[in-house]
């Protein structure tokens, strides 16, 4: 039998599915709205005891409208591709067809609903219910629609499964992860005034505008379920908690009717907002919740503490997500902090302090504040981010804006001022706030782009084909013959690329409208389109790229054992890493000594900054082709340590399965060269991206000992000179070996995984292997 | 010129103000017992074995049988036979390793000079140190008057047991000075070192009358001279010298003594354990009542 909360989510779906189907030819905004109605406040669960806010939810939904949602993730059909297509059932390769893992817009799980049917009697007509919406779905979802009229190239050449695996080196995704929207615009103006703004519009579909009030109404509506459910709530309360739930309750009635008075109201709207339109990315919080904390606290509408109580109140219900398990064991929501491009400096600073301070007391994982600088900035919070780091927060993480603006003016096509409004969303992919949208859909591993092109296309373990045939071996009597291969690989790769955004993107705009998201996304409202049809003001399109410096250390190795000292071939090479270095430990050690990223070195660092170069600006030409503003490269996660699990050995000495190099760091234990060398190495980066994440592992001596001020300014200069980004893991020697051991012990010892913050106690033991083996710098 | 290198460190942070890259130079007049880092004490290239690393693979045994041999599964290894200069055999475990290698003093120059920036904003620069980079004389000037024509700031991390007249020739580059006071008691010191101290005071005393700006680098040793009476002494030199900046007390640990194993050398403090803060910050407080030089650990 199914429980309570299974049926209670069922019938929201069924209704949710019953209503799409009736509105299956309305307007793309009006069916979402309509839809979003019979998810909320369905979906929405009373406060808790200790909330001083409204606004929790029931995860997951079996069917629902989310930006980003993790379903499927247990078909194996769709995760894991070790065996050639004539091996593939029909079943699973009908599967392969039309599901994904990770989908946005109109989300159905497959994979839970038919669980869910299985449970139920043969002879109960509720299974039949399911089967008849699974069928609607396999029919009438976007994810489907997009995998049905995918590139039959894209998935021959590279993709089989939503995953990399042994047999891939490139993959896709149909979601939106990085939505950046414009809560600043919420809180001026307040529902009543977004309501205001959209009526006096003119262009575009009135449908749109239709589409997006009922979208309102039912923000509304939830604000006014949630003062009834506090109001309730109170009637049996002690009479501390009893007035908190009126003040609350008080609150929302307000902002369901007119635009946000204080720091209460404004908090409330935006949590809210947040949870109907799914947003995981929070933007320049200073920013439009600054000028409401500093007069609160002016006017003495609050003390001090207890606007500092309103924050760490919001600040659970953030962290509560991922405790709760929405979404995955890892979450990335970023509050961004500092920064040039703020209305309001003075207040959004201090805002920006009381929001470190409260990360510092509540040493939560979530959110990840983000802390954006420049050289004249009040020195004071980049003291504070350096206190949390010390205190093992792990954030905030820094963003250097001297030169991400300029990256982002060249990289985004976008103006000066704009580029100032460059933010890091998740993991670190960048947007311009409230003005751009792409998603990191695109996934490539180079590590495993070089393997293909050492193996004229071959997959050993698949024994397929796969990517393209760039010619035998023999061929490759350069260097430069070798590498220009697998520039043509890549190449090739991003092509296809090109042409699955263009796809995905005809499919979000022919169904969804992402309605709420579009109200807060220039120039949507004022063009009356959602973002997809034409309404974002920058549309983009992101590649999440893995194994770069192992790639540049590999090929290093390649040209001075191969083409220089001539001490072996490139075919004893190959075979050297085919036997995965079994009997050859000479030659492994003769790669492991060759230069590696990461020491300062410039025969290494050159080879880097040369692949480094290609990648980006090869990526980046073809964005008119697919008729974006802008097509560019991440390299952020801690993915590849996942995807290196299931590749082969490599020529900087990597055995098969072992981490790949997470994010833009050297390989872990590559880089012995010291503090300096690391931070010189990470410099020389092509800047023509949209975010590279830089670790950096840290013993708690250098951050807070006497040794502090050296290590700030080792930081300050590494900025000063080129610096972009760091990321920074503050530990004690031992911490980690020890937390391995005894992990009870270890609950809360936080540590970054690229663009992720993690509990290291709940990684996986190959991610925590790959941590522990990072240099350590003291 | 070439200079016998035992490493550079880059981002170093204890030897000398701000952010340094410190060259440590091989060989060494003196034999403290204590000694940090005994593979820098001998002047020519040693092999350096690290037990915990062999793979009992037997490789060096076949490559070069006359100083490396397998006994029972178990390396043995000849020093007297090998050849530090000769190409290292395999090591499949990597326990064999190499210390020092000759290297140019322009050469490295070049990898000092790429940490400038980071030297300008902490107020950092170049450390020689070593062993004792005044053994190496003709490179040490050379090195020194280079890096501060680059406008390098450089310390000298020395024993002061050398010649005044080649301290003499280096004061020009030399910024500041990192000066051992190991002990006072001559005869103590001797016996902890294997040389005078005579030598080294005077020294100090010749410098500190030229203006050498110098901060006391003193090795605390429990058990050999943790003793009241040479704190005394190390106040006194200090306070009879008008260009001493500050004292840094070095309390023991012991870490030279696995890498005196990897050189084949016996080291004498098996015994002794790392100096706790609390002992460290204890003997600060003491010397406090001693001198108004800063004192620190």
């Amino acid at each position: 039998m199914i429980n309570d909360i299974e049926r209670r989510k069922l019938n929201i779906a069924l209704n949710f599915t019953r209503v799409y189907r009736e509105n299956l030819a309305a307007h793309p905004a009006i069916r979402e709205a309509l839809c979003l109605k019979e998810q909320y406040p369905a979906m929405c669960e009373p406060m808790r005891d200790y909330d001083l806010f409204a606004g929790r939810l029931l995860y997951h939904p079996l069917v629902g409208f989310l930006n980003e949602g993790l379903v499927n993730l247990s078909i194996p059909a769709l995760r894991d591709d070790d065996k050639p297509d004539s091996e593939v059932s029909e079943h699973d390769t009908y599967l392969r067809s039309i599901l994904q893992r990770e989908i946005g817009g109109y989300v159905y799980n497959y994979e839970a609903l038919h669980a869910l049917a299985a449970k139920l009697p043969a002879d109960d007509p509720i299974r039949e219910e399911i089967f008849a919406m699974c069928a609607f779905w396999e029919k009438h979802s976007p994810m489907t629609q997009y995998m049905k009229g995918l590139d039959r190239e894209f998935i021959e050449g590279m993709s089989r499964v939503n995953n990399v695996g042994p047999a891939q080196y490139a993959t896709h995704f149909f979601r939106l992860c990085c939505f950046s929207v414009d809560f600043d615009k919420l809180l001026q103006l307040g529902l009543p005034g977004l309501r205001a703004q959209i009526q006096g519009g003119v262009a575009g579909n009135p449908e749109f505008r239709r589409g997006a009030l009922m979208a309102l109404d039912v923000v509304a509506d939830v604000c006014r379920w949630y003062a009834a459910q506090a109001r309730s709530s109170a009637a049996s309360a002690d009479p501390e908690r009893a007035a908190q739930l009126r003040a609350t309750a008080q609150a929302l009635e307000n902002i369901a009717v007119e635009k946000p008075k204080n720091l209460r109201e404004a908090i409330q709207l935006f949590w809210i907002y947040n949870i109907c339109s799914d947003q995981i990315n929070y933007g320049r919080t200073d920013v439009y919740l600054g000028d409401f904390f500093v007069n609160d606290i002016a006017s003495g509408t609050l003390t001090r503490p207890q606007a500092m109580e309103l924050l760490r109140s919001l600040w659970r219900l953030i962290s509560d997500q991922l405790k709760d398990g929405w979404r995955v064991s890892i979450n990335n929501c970023r509050i961004i902090v500092g920064g040039r491009g703020r209305r309001n400096p003075e207040n959004a600073d201090q805002f920006a302090m009381a929001a470190m301070e409260t990360t510092l007391a509540l040493k939560e994982q979530e959110p990840n504040v983000t802390l954006r600088f420049y050289k004249g900035q009040n020195p004071a919070l980049f003291e504070k981010a350096l206190d949390l780091i010390a205190a093992g927060c792990v954030s905030p993480t820094l963003y250097n804006d001297d030169e991400h603006i300029p990256m982002c003016e060249k990289a985004y096509g976008v103006s000066r001022a704009e580029a100032e409004q460059y933010i890091p969303q998740g993991c670190g992919e960048i947007q311009i706030d409230h003005r751009s949208i792409s998603s990191p859909n695109n996934i490539i591993v180079f590590l495993a782009a070089l393997d293909l092109v050492l193996h004229d296309g071959w997959n050993p373990k698949v024994r397929e084909y796969r990517g393209l045939r760039t010619g035998p071996l023999a061929q490759f009597d350069t260097y430069e013959k070798l590498y220009d291969a697998l520039k043509r690989q890549i190449d090739y790769t991003n092509e296809l690329f090109a042409r699955r955004n263009r796809w995905e993107n005809q499919v979000h705009a022919a169904t969804s409208a992402f309605v709420l998201s579009s109200i807060l996304t220039d120039d949507c409202v004022a063009r009356g389109k959602g973002i997809f049809e034409g309404g974002a003001r920058y549309m983009g399109s992101q590649i999440e790229t893995f194994g770069l410096t192992n790639t540049a250390d590999s090929l290093a190795a390649i040209k001075k054992l191969v083409y220089e000292e001539k001490r072996m071939s490139l075919e004893q090479l190959v075979a050297i890493l085919d036997a995965d270095f079994n009997g050859y430990e000479r030659e492994r050690r003769m790669m492991l000594e060759c230069p590696k990223f990461g020491n300062d070195d410039p025969y290494a660092d050159a080879i880097y900054a040369d692949l480094c170069r290609f990648v980006n600006e090869n990526v980046a030409s073809k964005a008119k082709s697919c008729g974006l503003d802008f097509f560019l490269n991440c390299n952020l996660n801690p993915g590849g340590v996942r995807y290196g699990t299931g590749m082969a050995a490599s020529a900087d000495g990597r055995k098969s399965g072992d981490s790949l190099a997470v994010g833009n760091a050297p390989t872990a234990g590559a880089d012995c060269n010291g503090l300096t060398a690391l931070l010189n190495s990470m410099k020389k980066q092509y800047k023509l991206h949209s975010g590279f994440v830089q670790n950096l592992k840290v013993s708690k001596n250098l951050l807070s000992g006497k040794n502090r001020e050296k290590f700030k300014a080792a930081v300050r200069s590494y900025f000063e000179t080129g610096g972009i980004h760091l990321m920074i893991t503050c530990l004690n020697r031992g911490d980690l070996e020890n937390a391995m051991v005894e992990p009870e012990k270890y609950p809360n010892l936080l540590v970054r995984v690229g663009g992720w913050t993690a509990r290291f106690v709940t990684l996986e033991k190959s991610v925590q292997k790959e941590i522990l083996a990072r240099t350590l710098y003291e | 010129m070439k200079g016998l290198i035992l490493e550079l460190q880059r981002f170093s942070v204890n030897d000398g103000p701000g952010i340094r890259t410190t060259v440590f130079l091989k060989g060494c007049p003196l034999r403290c017992l204590w000694c940090h880092n005994p593979e820098s004490m001998s002047p020519v290239p040693e092999i350096s074995y690290n037990a915990e690393k062999c793979r009992a693979c037997g490789n060096c045994a076949r490559e070069q049988p006359h100083c490396h041999r397998m006994e029972d599964g178990r390396h043995v290894f000849d020093r007297a036979a090998c050849d530090a200069n000769a190409p290292l055999p395999f090591c499949l475990g990597g326990a064999l390793v190499r210390l020092g290698r000759w290297r140019e003093s322009r050469d490295i120059l070049e990898e000092v000079l790429k940490d400038k920036a980071f030297y300008e904003a902490s107020g950092g620069g170049l450390t020689l140190s070593g062993g004792e980079p005044i053994l190496q004389f003709e490179f040490t000037l050379e090195l020194l008057r280079a890096a501060k024509a680059q406008g390098l700031h450089c310390c000298l991390d020395t024993s002061g047991f050398a010649d005044f007249e080649k301290y003499a020739q280096v004061l020009p580059f030399v910024d500041l000075f990192l000066y051992d006071v190991k002990e006072t008691d001559p005869e103590r010191h001797r016996a902890y070192t294997g040389v005078s101290n005579a030598r080294i005071l005077e020294n100090l005393r010749l410098l500190d009358a030229r203006g050498a700006k110098t901060i006391l680098r003193c090795p605390i040793i429990p058990t050999l001279n943790d003793r009241p009476d040479h704190f005394a002494g190390i106040a006194r030199v200090a306070n009879s010298l008008k260009n001493v900046v500050q004292i840094d007390l070095m309390p023991f640990h012991p870490w030279g003594r696995s890498k005196a194993h990897y050189v084949g050398r016996a080291y004498a403090l098996d015994h002794l354990g790392a100096v706790t803060d609390e002992t460290a910050d204890a003997w600060v407080k003491g010397f406090r009542a001693l001198t108004d030089v800063p004192v620190f650990h």
